[in-house]
């Protein structure tokens, strides 16, 4: 009989993570990239031309970072500073609440139900806050993108609901990475904790049926990359499996 | 030599198998950094069983139970010497399905004592499963939720109450007395009516317990699992 594991520690940083730091930085671009052209959507003051149910951009603009001062560092531990970092340094102080907040904040909501310590429901609150930030971006500017597949102009509108939806999982992918760091830090013996990183990871695979569809509803490279790399699912990375470099021409 | 685990995940159709899978899949990937090997009960790489396999599973009779069977041996020893031994040192492997499920095909379709198949199996298959978990849930419950799937997943001759129900039977059977069949390795029962979540909790719990999973205390940073 062959003997019983034994189990040894991981030691190189796995493929799949690194591909997550890959797509970090593409993101991090894009908003470096786009910022004036988002700047010039939220002051035209015109209602956003291809997307419906929202109104003016300045309703996807605002980020509300009410814990942002008390989270904790596992939120850098996790890759994720630069994901609050922009929307607090670019997000429109004044105006309307961001109309993608609800969504976003509803799934922190969802994973904490058996009860966290505050750390953790603080980072909680600021990446999925920041996850609405994120997809707001994007739409403000998706009118000037390229569909997904065809490369060329994206002409098709969409939604509110499916930006909501977008907001949702983006908070999700945010979330699970933000767990997966308070557990390492020694959090397993934390039945809460445990738990919201199994609801999580629950959600996930729930999302993965409905995320092809998403993706093509919502047809806009940037987005459709920020979505579909946002949480574990069989698409996720397809982009560098395939050999994609970090880059990407605009 | 140091190696990951053989996981096993049973139960009926419906029970949450598929979820458990893939949570338990982005559970290693993620928090352990670690990429699990997933694999079927049968992966079709005995080529001159696979004919038979098909045959047996879908349309069972008394003059191909025999080779159903050695076919399964075969494809079993060819999955472990291909894939679950070679993949063991490096990263878990989970198997939906494996052991439990064809102990009660054959005691429901061909009437077999789960004992009498599993010298069978055995006689073909050397290699244990470390931990089967076993999803268990009411057969009205998991009937329901099989039926309310998108897609063929549900077979008129199996996924029906009066089949399940003694599918369940022969399962229960099984985990009473999990000395008799040691290849299932430890076996978990698992409350499968719980939320998806706290199904995936309650395994990873059972590997935890098993000693199944690495150590996440920074300060016991080495091997875990010594036994």
């Amino acid at each position: 009989m062959p003997a019983s594991p034994q189990l040894r520690p991981t030691s190189a940083v796995p493929l799949h993570r690194m591909w997550l730091t890959v797509g970090d930085g593409l993101q991090v671009q894009r908003v470096h990239l786009h910022l004036s052209e988002w700047r010039e959507a939220i002051a035209s003051n015109t209602p956003l031309p291809d997307v419906h149910g929202v109104g003016l951009a300045a309703a996807l603009a605002a980020v509300e970072f009410t814990h942002l001062a008390s989270v904790s560092s596992h939120i850098d531990d996790a890759g994720l500073r630069p994901w609050l970092d922009l929307p607090a340094r670019y997000a429109f102080p004044v105006g309307p609440t961001n109309v993608l907040r609800p969504a976003a904040m509803a799934r922190a909501d969802e994973l904490i139900m058996d009860g966290v310590d505050q750390v953790v429901a603080a980072d909680l609150a600021a990446v999925c806050g920041a996850a609405a930030w994120w997809v707001g971006f994007f739409a403000i500017i998706r009118h000037r993108g390229v569909h997904h597949r065809s490369l060329q102009p994206s002409t098709a509108s969409i939604a509110r609901m499916v930006l909501e939806e977008a907001a949702g999982i983006v908070a999700l992918g945010m979330a699970i990475r933000v767990l997966e760091e308070h557990l390492r830090a020694g959090g397993v013996a934390e039945a809460g904790l445990r738990m919201a990183y199994c609801r999580a990871l629950a959600a996930s695979v729930a999302v993965e049926r409905r995320m092809p569809a998403l993706l093509e509803e919502l047809g806009e490279l940037r987005l459709v990359d920020l979505v579909s790399m946002a949480v574990p699912w069989r698409g996720r990375f397809t982009k560098y499996a395939g050999g994609t470099g970090a880059g990407q021409v605009e | 030599m140091q190696r990951f685990p053989f996981i096993v995940i049973e139960g009926l159709d419906g029970t949450g198998k598929t979820t458990v899978r893939k949570g338990l899949f982005r559970l290693w990937e993620g928090l352990y950094e670690v990429t699990p090997l997933c694999v079927l009960t049968s992966n079709f790489l005995a080529a001159d069983a696979a004919a038979d396999i098909v045959k047996g599973k879908y349309q069972p009779s008394a003059d191909n139970r025999d080779r159903y069977l050695q076919a399964l041996v075969a494809d079993k020893a060819a999955t472990l010497a291909r894939l679950v031994r070679p993949a063991l040192p490096n990263r878990p492997v989970i198997s939906d399905r494996w052991l439990v499920s064809e102990l009660a095909f054959f005691a429901v379709k061909h009437d077999m004592k789960p004992g009498e198949t599993y010298e069978r199996l055995a006689a073909g298959i050397t290699q244990p499963v470390d931990l089967t978990l076993v999803l268990d849930l009411d057969p009205r419950d998991s009937l329901q939720r099989a039926h309310g799937r998108q897609g063929d997943a549900v077979r008129a001759d199996w996924d029906v109450l009066d089949v399940q129900a003694r599918v369940r039977q022969v399962y229960t059977e099984i985990v009473s007395e999990p000395a008799a069949y040691p290849l299932l390795g430890e076996v978990a029962h698992i409350d499968a009516s719980a939320s998806p979540g706290g199904v995936l909790d309650q395994v990873w719990q059972a590997l935890i317990a098993h000693d199944l999973v690495p150590s996440l205390d920074p300060a016991t940073e080495a091997v875990a699992g010594d036994r």
